[in-house]
């Protein structure tokens, strides 16, 4: 991989050839799956005296019950409490009393549990998650503990951050009829209507071994370990009935369409631009996270440099690409500058999409994302619980682990043509849709209609 | 924005406090339950030596090699933080940290971004309270290249006027986001509540008021005076053996001299300026549009070189260091006020402080407060069972070997060492010396360190539900409006108007 060759410094700018991806040594991982259905993928690491356990359940927010949004998450938390054999928090004996650690999260597509340990814990670990797996037992009283707990957190993440409703208010407005108009973190009252019997139904219907992938990295023996599977996860039945899936389309969009919303406690305004994007296994995914990289991965990107360092009209400037099982959501958003109006920075910020629509990128910009989005890979792979979520991503989001090793040369192959093909595909005025979100002190005093039709 | 593009809206089951193996040095814990297996035999880590070498012009140079991935972490950590703000400038380390990268003598600010980051990198700069970080993480088949850039913003930033407007409208726009959200406006309370005039006391991020205040002179004089070699360490993770590190690090940094100081001591010292209050406080600070209220305990606490530093760190594990804690296991496990509350002691050169936080709905911030004050007296009144210590030990040394599996772990891990002038080998005993911690250290401890009477307490929430339980509970409460606030005031009060 070395550049020597061809390296060289014009000026001031420096031209880089991307990195080869060909050299980063793949993931040597083995994978089976058990009677049941689970799927078992292990990689063997003696590098640290760790290992890491994933298990990640294709079940999210999109799969909250009727009028429960916030469910799934909830249930997230109660995973930790008792089963007929553990007591609560007995995940936390297993993981923080002996150096290890543990966490777990829902997203739209699936929830995740995972830990870190000393490896001669591991075993216990597998224990652990096939018990939870088998069977909750919690009580009343610590599910109403813990749903105050979730509670709490609604009211951090949302309510005590000056832009927390303004990512909630995206996610609302941005899709009209696929479950992810909800909020993975839901509402006060949607929280307060969850019960216990809800917990055992939520748990029979989707947290079952073929519904699950396990994945185990680190410093074990590998037929050890897939005893140790047979006899912790072997027993577990799979219900006969199928996994319901959501199968609600979102319908593409006709027109654009622009709202604005006003929120007393943000002290700037705040803009939004949404495209629907494809779903996270279509051929566009690779294009568009390059897309991503070069329009708002660090300093050089065009965002930053445009409207954040040039014309300073947002103190901040983000795209995500954020590309889920079910569709994408391409998500511009800008904090604004003091005294800019959103109407300028709106201008501005379309502008730029237009841009990136309308000419290819510069093959030094597609040379800077490419070794951006190579080094994220790497420094990801530093540890036993990055190697173990880049392949458990792989398998449960997009089928098969082997992702995890061909997705790099995936991305190290796409051509500028095919980001801006790309971009014109789904960056397009039909698809766009724009949220003006100001403070509650701009509000007209003669109060306007609060949504407003534009073009 | 999130490294899984499709995970966006993660949730994760609780927020981290700060740190959170070697192996396990200390016994196995003492759990059991039907059907639990048992562990095996401990694996041990082995640690990767760090090499140093001083070069002619008093750089210190430290190099760990981690041979398997081909990436790196380059740290230089300046030995001048926020601590060295002068009274009227909290802030300056800050920002100007925050202009260094925006343009040198040779290159623009846009420039510079592209350079570093078409290698692969990326240039993080930070502010602490007794250093400043310039960091590169990155590809190290492209290590001579960025590092080249690293020694250009460091050793020839030029402060363009421009530039430093710039980056000073940029930064008054943050502050006045961030003084919207309780966690931090708390936070901040509570530093000046705890150490009063300090040097350690101040808003490290500034405030709108003194970030208006400074000049490009002062910036210039304090890079003139602090960024010079003898004055700075750079520590390096990766791949590349110590002899090419040293080799690399005097190529760019060789010829990097020490110009003499424009005046008064070459790095600012802060060691004259007074200490903290005598009296502890408890403050409410009305944010009419929180939507939760965050609820802090402070007081002073030991520097980092303290004999007791381990014992603090212990004490702090049982107390509100990560999830079994007893702080957390009280707010949030038994009574649901809080998605995670935790404690932590930040050790400086010459001083420390203690902080526990929570957040919580704004009718139960009296409730919250009470129950880390009856925490905190635990730890002076309650000895821990044996299995309690030795499993909060035993976080402390899981979160220092999980360090130890990144070259950013160990990056930090030696720069933090050697910015406080601690022997290189202090990484080889960190495991034995937590375990060495007894119930009598940490009684000791309690009792000089974390006494309930030099204890402040600081909420920032919404009055209107707050304030009448919190004012049963403490009838010295003092509530500031929101917009009556000074950070800039030992009395966190602005002077009445004439």
């Amino acid at each position: 991989m070395k550049i020597t060759a061809g390296f060289a410094i014009l000026a001031t700018a420096l031209i880089v050839f991307p990195a080869s991806a060909a050299e980063i040594p793949p993931l040597d991982y083995q994978e089976r799956t058990l009677p049941n259905g689970l799927h078992l993928i292990a990689l063997e690491d003696h590098t640290a005296p760790t290992a890491a356990i994933q298990v990640w359940y294709r079940v999210g927010s999109e799969d909250d019950p009727s009028g429960r949004s916030g469910f799934a998450h909830l249930f997230e938390h109660i995973m930790f409490k008792s089963t007929k054999r553990m007591p609560s928090e007995f995940f936390d004996r297993l993981t923080e009393d002996v150096g290890g650690e543990n966490n777990a999260y829902t997203a739209n597509d699936v929830t995740v549990f995972y830990e870190t340990v000393p490896s001669n814990y591991l075993e216990r670990l597998l224990f652990a998650e096939a018990e939870r797996l088998t069977g909750l037992t919690v009580d009343v009283r610590n599910f109403t503990l813990e749903r105050e707990v979730v509670k709490e957190e609604y009211r951090q993440r949302v309510l005590a951050e000056p832009y927390g409703e303004f990512g909630e208010f995206i996610e609302k407005k941005s899709f009209t009829t696929h479950p992810y108009r909800f909020p993975t973190i839901g509402s006060i009252e949607a929280l307060d209507a969850a019960d216990l019997g809800e917990v055992r139904a939520f748990h029979a219907t989707y947290y079952r071994p073929d519904n699950a992938v396990l994945v185990v990295a680190g410093d074990f023996d590998p037929a050890q370990l897939n005893a140790w599977v047979d006899k912790y996860f072997g027993p577990i039945n799979h219900p006969a009935e199928p996994i319901p899936r959501v199968t609600i389309k979102e319908p593409p969009r006709t027109e654009a369409h622009t709202i604005r919303e006003y929120d007393p406690k943000v002290p700037l305004p705040a803009l939004a631009v949404t495209y629907l994007g494809p779903s996270v296994s279509d051929p566009d995914s690779a294009p568009l996270r390059v897309a991503q990289q070069a329009l708002a991965g660090g300093e050089s990107s065009r965002l930053y440099q445009s409207l954040v360092y040039r014309q300073e009209l947002a103190q901040s400037a983000e795209f995500a690409a954020d590309l889920r099982a079910g569709l994408g959501l391409l998500n511009f958003q800008l904090i604004l500058s003091s005294g800019v109006t959103v109407e300028k920075a709106e201008t501005a910020l379309l502008a730029e999409i237009q841009k990136f629509v309308d000419a290819p990128m510069s093959d030094a910009e597609l040379a800077t994302a490419k070794n951006q989005l190579l080094a994220a890979k790497l420094l990801d792979r530093e540890t036993n619980g990055g190697k173990a979520g880049a392949l458990a991503e792989a398998a449960a989001i997009l089928g098969d682990p082997a992702r995890a090793n061909s997705d790099l040369k995936e991305l190290q192959a796409v051509t500028a043509a095919q980001v801006q093909a790309a971009a014109r595909k789904w960056l397009t005025d039909p698809n766009q849709l724009i949220i003006e979100y100001l403070p509650e002190s701009m509000k007209p005093q003669p109060k306007e209609p609060k949504e407003k039709e534009n073009k | 924005m999130s490294a899984r593009p499709w995970a966006l809206a993660t949730l994760p089951r609780f927020a981290l406090f700060g740190a959170l193996l070697l192996s396990a040095a200390l016994s196995a814990s003492a759990v059991d339950l039907p059907g639990l297996p048992p562990a095996g035999p401990p694996h041990h880590a082995t640690l990767a030596p760090a090499k140093e070498k001083t070069l002619e012009n008093g750089l210190r140079v430290i190099a760990v090699l981690r041979t398997g991935l081909p990436v790196f972490t380059a740290d230089v950590l300046i030995k001048s933080g926020a601590e060295a703000d002068p009274p009227k400038l909290a802030g300056l380390a800050h920002l100007t940290a925050d202009i260094l990268n925006q343009g040198t003598a040779t290159r623009t600010a846009p420039e510079i971004a592209s350079a570093i980051e078409a290698l692969g990198a990326k240039l993080e700069i930070e502010a602490h309270w007794d250093a400043v970080s310039i960091k590169l993480i990155g590809l190290s088949d492209y290590a001579p290249e960025a590092l080249a850039i690293l020694a250009d913003v460091i050793r020839n930033p030029s402060f363009k006027i421009e530039e430093v407007e710039r980056v000073r409208r940029q930064t008054l726009d943050q502050l006045r986001l961030a003084l919207e959200a309780p966690g931090t406006v708390a936070r901040l309370a509570a530093g000046r509540a705890a150490l009063g005039l300090s040097p350690y006391a101040h808003p490290d991020s500034g405030t709108l008021a003194s970030v208006t205040r400074m000049t490009r002179k002062d910036i210039m004089e304090l890079h003139h005076n602090a960024y010079r070699p003898g004055n700075a360490i750079l520590v390096i993770s990766g791949p590349m053996p110590a002899d090419n590190v040293f080799a690399m690090a005097g190529k760019v940094f060789g010829d990097w001299t020490e110009p003499p100081p424009t005046h008064a001591a070459a790095a600012p010292s802060p060691a004259s300026r007074s200490a903290g209050p005598a009296k502890s406080r408890v403050l409410l600070i009305d944010m009419p549009n929180a939507g939760q209220a965050a609820v802090f305990l402070a007081c002073p606490s030991i520097p980092r070189t303290a004999a007791d530093y381990f014992a603090g760190k212990v004490a702090n594990a049982l107390l509100g260091g990560g999830y079994s804690s007893w702080l957390n296991q009280e707010i949030r496990v038994k009574r649901g006020l809080s998605y995670g509350a935790g404690s932590g002691i930040e050790t400086h050169r010459t001083t420390g402080l203690f902080l526990a936080s929570a957040q919580t709905k704004n009718e139960s911030a009296a409730e919250v407060a009470q129950v880390m004050e009856a925490q905190v007296t635990r730890l002076a009144t309650e000895t821990a069972t044996p299995d309690y210590l030795r499993s909060r030990q035993t976080v402390l040394i899981g979160s220092f070997s999980r360090d130890l599996e990144t070259n950013e772990g160990y990056v930090k891990r030696l720069g933090e060492i050697a910015v406080y002038g601690l022997p290189l080998d202090t990484m080889e005993h960190t495991v034995d010396d937590i375990g060495a911690v007894d119930a009598e250290a940490l009684r000791l401890f309690a009792e000089h360190h974390l006494p309930l009477s030099g204890m402040s307490v600081v909420i920032a929430g919404e009055a209107k539900l707050a304030a009448a339980p919190l004012k049963k509970l403490f009838p010295q409460l003092e509530i500031i409006p929101q917009n009556a606030l000074d950070f800039d005031a030992g009395s966190l009060r602005k002077a009445a108007r004439r």
